[in-house]
């Protein structure tokens, strides 16, 4: 309980650095439309997604919601959504509820909360429910059909009994358990497709309609324990397959930082309008920090708006009257007036606000290296089943029948449909324990054609909060009582280069006197009774001091004197990641690196040391020019994996095969990746790419061993000879031995690589 | 030998029971959240303070909508 207030990230939510937030808009029909659900008499409800959620506090303050907002009844957190459920009377104003939680340090996200993923929910409890009938299903029927399996002589009305309750649980099983089955596979027939469901489909039929067949000519009981069996184990596989992680967010969009409204001028008064119904001509009046959601026309004098969501570029843009604005621009400073000159794509902003994601894409599954062999084995299947037909049809009809119904039976791809889902499951899971999280278990098959690694520099290989700092003094060695009087100095000073230098003192006590700071200059003190000057080359030169000027950077120099003597210089660089030169000399032994930064040339050399080479590094990268690169790179040697962190590199990350964010503190904002990766996990990245590739060979050895099962079936089969025993019991072991081996595979792997 | 219809009876019905069990807690939400009651069990209890509303207070997840 000691570290119970530890917090788990050093970044918090302030109040200070947030613009005041204006949530008027919340009593408007058309949010209250999207956000806003009736409740009892009087009453109403909103869930509020709070990405600012973090620890167990959260939740107790915003669940003491009723006590500190007269008019609040009711207030539930979901942790790991990070989202609070509030019910309310109507006489507290939506607004003043939203300003209140924002007031408490917990901004609403209204765009993460329509888009939370509520498709893929209504799957999962969906398949839930369905597996929760098949597993009852599954246990009565074993139960009904123990008697038939230890002895033939079974009571005419118990049997009889036992038979009909077997129909009955079979039926509904069929019904409301498999009826995905078939319509995925229909769906995939339609495109002329094979997916895994078609002989899943074809398997089912001839499971059911056998032991139909069978039960009322009185020739067996069927196998309708194996048939429950089989589509209980079916849909966990497609359960395993629904996995995500609730908390991370991989589909941020530029577009999810448009406001929900905006003010619209209209008869000399302003009225708040969603920015859906935003028309042609309608005059705007954006304030500082408002993102701009539309293409209009200035009307303001001028004004600046900043971009960096869009292109990266990090300096705002002046703008004049006239001037085009694009959507997804930030105003900076003063109000700006503009005109509407084309409407909002509703398409999009529809996509957005309501979340209408395609259902079909976590529905069907995905075509991926192991599908290709689903059309040969479906034909395989098949011929095998009429060969047995036409073997027997000559000579013993009955047979003939009963051999061709038991290939289909048999082959029925139970363990097949499990080999892959549960390969990836259990690599999603263990890479998960090592800090890399899988938008989906799909992902996986991404990491296979990898050829060349590519990484962003600033904030991806550098660590934004911690710099290296370097004193390099005019003449001589340094001394260190220097450098601890000047880091005593800076100390004084909030900006980050004065920060980063004052890390170098060593707790030194020196008393600081006459402390002035210039900003965009530098600052000024007494101690000891000399007087010291810290500050750029120019600024240093104006107080007559001669500084060597041409030794770096400017915007990382921060040159010193002593009462106008120069001293020298402090270096100040970002600091590399945590163990990085080990972790790319690993990487580079297997796979292409390259380095593209939006940056100057200035690190070159030092990167090129990490890296160990020269070629395929690129600097002065705008966000398209990334992308481009990358797109040159797929072409010239395959799979292509980008690792950024933010906006700018987020065209880069979705045009590289596959794209993983790195990101310090998971609430934070990442760009739309396939992955997320801890900033702490990269010093493993080799490991757990490794471990992600491995996934392959588990889902071929699953193949193999499940290919081995049906092989073994299917040669009792062909003779006529399988009996709804053998069937029971080699479905349910195929099966656990394709599920056993790909968790000790994935869990091994993980253990040899130190994985987690 | 005729207890056994009784007793199949009663299997069953135990079964259908715990079905049943199971399809209302999901449909009450209680798989929707798995992190939060473990919370939430760390605070200490003390009575609400009930706001004066006549909504009612929410103590099960029954009473919350679903999401559609």
């Amino acid at each position: 309980m000691l570290s119970f207030y530890d917090l788990s990230d050093q970044q918090i939510a302030s109040l200070k650095d947030r613009p005041e937030a204006d949530y008027s808009y919340c009593d408007t029909e058309w949010f209250k439309k999207l956000f806003v659900r009736p409740a009892g008499s009087s009453g109403y409800s909103i869930r509020l997604k709070l990405p600012a959620i973090h620890c167990a506090a959260c939740v107790w303050l915003l669940e003491k919601l009723p006590e500190m907002l007269p008019g609040v009844s009711g207030a539930r957190i979901n942790y790991l959504r990070k989202e609070l459920f509030v019910t309310a009377d109507v006489s507290l104003l939506v607004a003043k509820l939203c300003a209140f939680v924002a007031d408490l340090g917990y901004a609403p996200d209204f765009a993460a909360a329509t888009q939370s993923g509520a498709v893929k929910d209504g799957y999962r409890q969906r398949l839930m429910r369905k597996l929760a009938v098949a597993a009852f299903g599954f246990g009565n029927a074993m139960l009904f059909s123990l008697p038939e399996y230890f002895s033939a002589r079974v009571e005419v009305e118990f049997n009889r009994l036992f038979l009909g309750l077997n129909i009955l649980i079979a039926c509904t099983v069929l019904v409301y358990s498999a009826g995905d089955f078939f319509r995925n596979a229909f769906i995939a027939l339609r495109h002329r497709r094979v997916v895994l469901d078609v002989p899943i489909a074809v398997g089912i039929t001839a499971m059911f309609v056998r032991s139909l067949v069978d039960v009322l000519a009185g020739t067996s009981s069927g196998y309708f324990d194996t048939f429950t069996g089989l589509i209980f184990f079916l849909l966990i596989g497609r359960y395993v397959q629904t996995k995500s992680f609730a908390w991370l967010n991989f589909e941020r969009d530029n577009l999810l930082f448009l406001p929900l409204a905006v003010r619209v001028r209209r008869d000399d008064q302003e009225i708040l309008v969603s920015a859906k119904d935003l028309k042609r001509g309608q005059v705007l009046r954006m304030l500082n920090a408002e993102v701009v959601p539309v293409k209009s026309r200035v009307l303001s004098e001028e004004g600046a708006i900043d971009y960096a969501f869009i292109t990266g570029e990090s300096l705002p843009v002046n703008i004049r009257r006239g001037d085009a604005i694009q959507p997804g621009g930030k105003i900076i400073g003063s109000a700006v007036l503009m005109e509407v000159t084309e409407e909002v794509d509703q398409a999009r902003l529809n996509r957005i606000w309501e979340g209408n994601a395609v259902a079909d894409a976590v529905v069907l599954p995905q075509s991926g290296f192991a599908e290709k062999i689903l059309p040969w084995f479906t034909g395989t299947v098949i011929a095998t089943a009429f060969a047995a037909l036409f073997f027997w049809l000559p000579t013993d009809s009955g047979r003939a029948w009963n051999a061709f119904s038991a290939v289909l039976v048999i082959t029925c791809p139970c363990a097949l449909a499990m080999a892959k889902p549960f390969s990836f499951f259990t690599t999603q899971s263990v890479l998960a324990h090592g800090g890399l999280f899988l938008k989906n278990a799909a992902i996986v098959e991404k990491f296979f054609p990898i050829r060349s690694i590519v990484f962003d520099k600033t904030g991806t290989l550098t660590n934004p909060g911690a710099f290296d700092v370097e004193f390099r003094p005019a003449t001589g060695s340094p001394e260190s009582s220097v450098v601890a009087t000047l880091a005593a100095i800076a100390n004084e000073s909030s900006h980050p280069l004065s920060r980063a230098i004052s890390g170098l003192s060593v707790a030194q006590i020196a008393i600081v006197t006459h402390f002035q700071e210039l900003p965009g200059k530098g600052i000024s003190a007494v101690c000891n009774g000399t007087c010291y000057l810290l500050g750029s080359a120019a600024w240093l030169n104006e107080n007559g001091i001669v500084v060597d000027a041409a030794v770096g950077d400017a915007a990382s120099t921060v040159h010193a004197s002593c009462e106008g003597k120069y001293l020298g210089h402090f270096l100040i660089r970002n600091k590399v990641r945590e163990g990085l030169e080990s972790t790319l000399t690993r990487l580079g032994l297997k796979y292409h690196l390259a380095l593209i930064s939006g940056d100057s040339e200035r690190e070159k050399e030092r990167f090129a040391d990490i890296f160990h080479q020269t070629e395929d590094m690129y600097f002065n990268a705008s966000p398209a020019k990334k992308a481009d690169i990358i797109g040159n790179l797929r072409k010239a040697r395959g799979g292509v994996m980008m690792i950024g962190d933010g906006l700018n590199d987020a065209a880069a990350l979705s045009a590289a095969d596959l794209g993983v964010a790195i990101t310090e503190n998971h609430s934070n904002f990442s760009p739309a990746s396939d992955a997320i990766l801890s900033a702490e996990a990269l010093q493993n990245l080799d490991r757990l790419i490794a471990q992600a590739r491995q996934a392959r060979w588990t889902a071929v050895a699953a193949y193999a061993v499940s290919f081995a099962y049906n092989a073994f079936g299917v040669s009792i089969a062909v003779a006529g000879n399988l009996t709804p025993l053998f069937c029971a019991v080699l479905m349910p072991i195929s099966s656990i031995t394709v599920i056993a081996l790909a968790f000790s595979a994935a869990r091994t792997g993980a253990w040899l690589r130190r994985v987690n | 030998m005729e207890a056994l219809f009784i007793l199949l009876i009663f299997s069953l019905l135990l079964g259908l029971g715990f079905l049943a069990a199971f399809f209302w807690a999901q449909k009450s939400g209680q798989f929707e959240d798995s992190e939060t009651p473990a919370l939430r069990m760390l605070f200490e209890d003390r009575p609400l303070k009930k706001a004066d509303s006549n909504v009612p207070v929410i103590i099960n997840k029954t009473d919350l909508p679903r999401r559609s």
